[in-house]
């Protein structure tokens, strides 16, 4: 008997390794050949560890909530300073904003023109966040219970965060602007031509199918095109900085590692898609 | 009587678990957020620490099978290809246990330095694999700082790692002290 266990014992030990090598590579090729077994496994792992994530995550963000409380306070004349800079400049900017958005009410009424669908948005946490070569990925607290769907926009105070790839019942997560796997269609703001901007997992991402691409000049602001019904279009994405082999370069006005805290929005063209939820419930957004 | 068997024999139990535990617990310190910006881009590799540990000092508690569930576990919450992580930490395991007569009654310097060459090896089978399944160079500078981060952190983990030994070896002695 002591004999049989001897054996099997040592026959496990020496085909372990080889068992494990062979089954992780069948799982990367499950994984690659987009298996919704492996889809349906994330969810649920995202469901039973996302509570675990969210309170690790607290302590977390109660210190840099400190640390930003104790900055915020060391450089409160400095800031006091430029804020009113800025509400200066601001003011400015809201009597022009104030006559366009009279200008364009009258065009529309003159045009009868189709008005854009409101996007109803829910707030969420970011409680997790993976980067690294593979990907570039963030979990939020909020799943499907909270109408997050699949495809739909993240955004964060300053513009585009990313898109929701996988939505669990609790959770969910967002495909970053910066992952090598995304891709959103964009207009430059000044001259409305199309381009999509694309991720290739660093801080940056690359302008693709441009017409413009030697004529760019860097501080071009990009927003979304709203061209394909999934995205609600002027979300702002990034701006050009420079250029690499050719192609503009455009640096993300957001930096998801900074941020704590972002919208999904629940947007739907009418017709086009079922709406989840409808559009106008919640407070609009844009 | 039984009954103080029967619960010896389940805090033993419990504790076999330890090693698995403190891994997933590792892995899932890793995908939290730190909002430190640019520290925020480069999450340490927390579980290649755990296997190095657990292998070290524990083989007979974290196998390979272990070292598969952890890298399963950190792929699904990550989002990464499912068994990347998996195939590193089964490798990660077995280079480890082959040479574990170097970590074995080394100093605490020798232990980090070679825990450092293991964190590099992990971070260059990373590279390879991402090269091949994206099919394209995913640049060394972000392998770089993860591995300057995962062997920085090395010490305030093996302590914290250690105690969760020193709590097996508490668990074996009073059963051994009870029998």
């Amino acid at each position: 008997m002591l004999k049989l266990v001897l054996l099997t014992r040592q026959t496990t030990q020496r085909f372990a390794l080889p068992f494990f090598v062979v089954a992780a590579f069948a799982f990367i090729l499950m994984s690659r050949t987009d298996n919704p077994w492996v889809t349906d496994a994330r969810t649920l792992t995202l469901d039973v560890l996302a509570p675990v994530i969210d309170v690790a995550s607290r302590p977390v963000s109660a210190v840099n909530g400190a640390v930003d409380s104790v900055n915020a306070w060391l450089d409160v004349a400095a800031e006091n300073e430029r804020l009113r800079g800025e509400n200066e400049r601001l003011m400015h900017w809201q009597a022009a904003a104030r006559q366009l958005l009279a200008e364009n009410h009258e065009f529309r009424e003159l045009l009868s023109s189709v008005a854009e669908p409101r996007a109803a948005f829910v707030t969420a946490r970011i409680i997790g966040h993976s980067s690294g070569t593979f990907v570039r990925t963030a979990v939020l607290n909020a799943g499907t219970r909270d109408g997050v769907r699949v495809g739909q926009a993240v955004v964060a105070t300053h513009g585009l965060v990313g898109r929701i790839t996988e939505a669990a019942q609790h959770s969910s997560r967002v495909l970053l602007l910066t992952d090598l796997n995304s891709r959103v269609p964009v207009v430059f703001e000044s001259n409305r031509r199309p381009a999509i901007v694309s991720g290739d997992n660093s801080r940056v991402l690359s302008l693709l199918f441009t017409e413009l691409a030697g004529t760019i000049d860097s501080g071009e602001r990009l927003v979304t095109s709203g061209e394909g019904g999934m995205l609600p279009p002027g979300i702002p994405v990034g701006v050009v900085t420079g250029s690499q082999g050719g192609l503009p370069r455009v640096t993300p006005f957001v930096d998801p590692a900074r941020i704590e805290h972002v919208r999904v929005l629940d947007y739907t063209l009418p017709g086009l898609m079922q709406t989840t939820r409808e559009a106008g419930m919640l407070e609009p957004l844009w | 009587m039984v009954i103080e068997d029967w619960g010896g024999s389940l805090k033993r139990r419990a504790v076999s678990f330890l090693p698995l535990v403190s891994g997933v617990t590792l892995v899932l310190v890793t995908s939290t957020p730190l909002y430190f910006g640019h520290v925020g881009d480069v999450a340490p590799r927390l579980g290649v620490t755990a296997v190095i540990f657990w292998t070290v000092y524990r083989p007979d508690l974290f196998g390979y099978g272990s070292a598969f569930f952890l890298g399963i576990v950190a792929d699904l919450m990550t989002g990464l290809p499912l068994g990347i992580t998996a195939l590193i930490l089964v490798m990660v395991r077995h280079g480890v246990l082959t040479r574990r007569r170097y970590f074995l009654r080394k100093s605490f310097h020798i232990v980090w330095a070679e825990y450092a060459l293991v964190v590099i090896a992990a971070a260059v089978i990373d590279w390879m694999l991402a090269a091949l399944y994206l099919w394209t160079n995913s640049g060394l500078l972000v392998h770089v700082f993860q591995v300057l981060l995962t062997v920085a952190l090395f010490p305030g983990v093996y302590w914290l790692l250690a105690r969760c030994q020193g709590l097996i070896t508490l668990a074996a002695r009073e059963a051994v002290g009870s029998g």
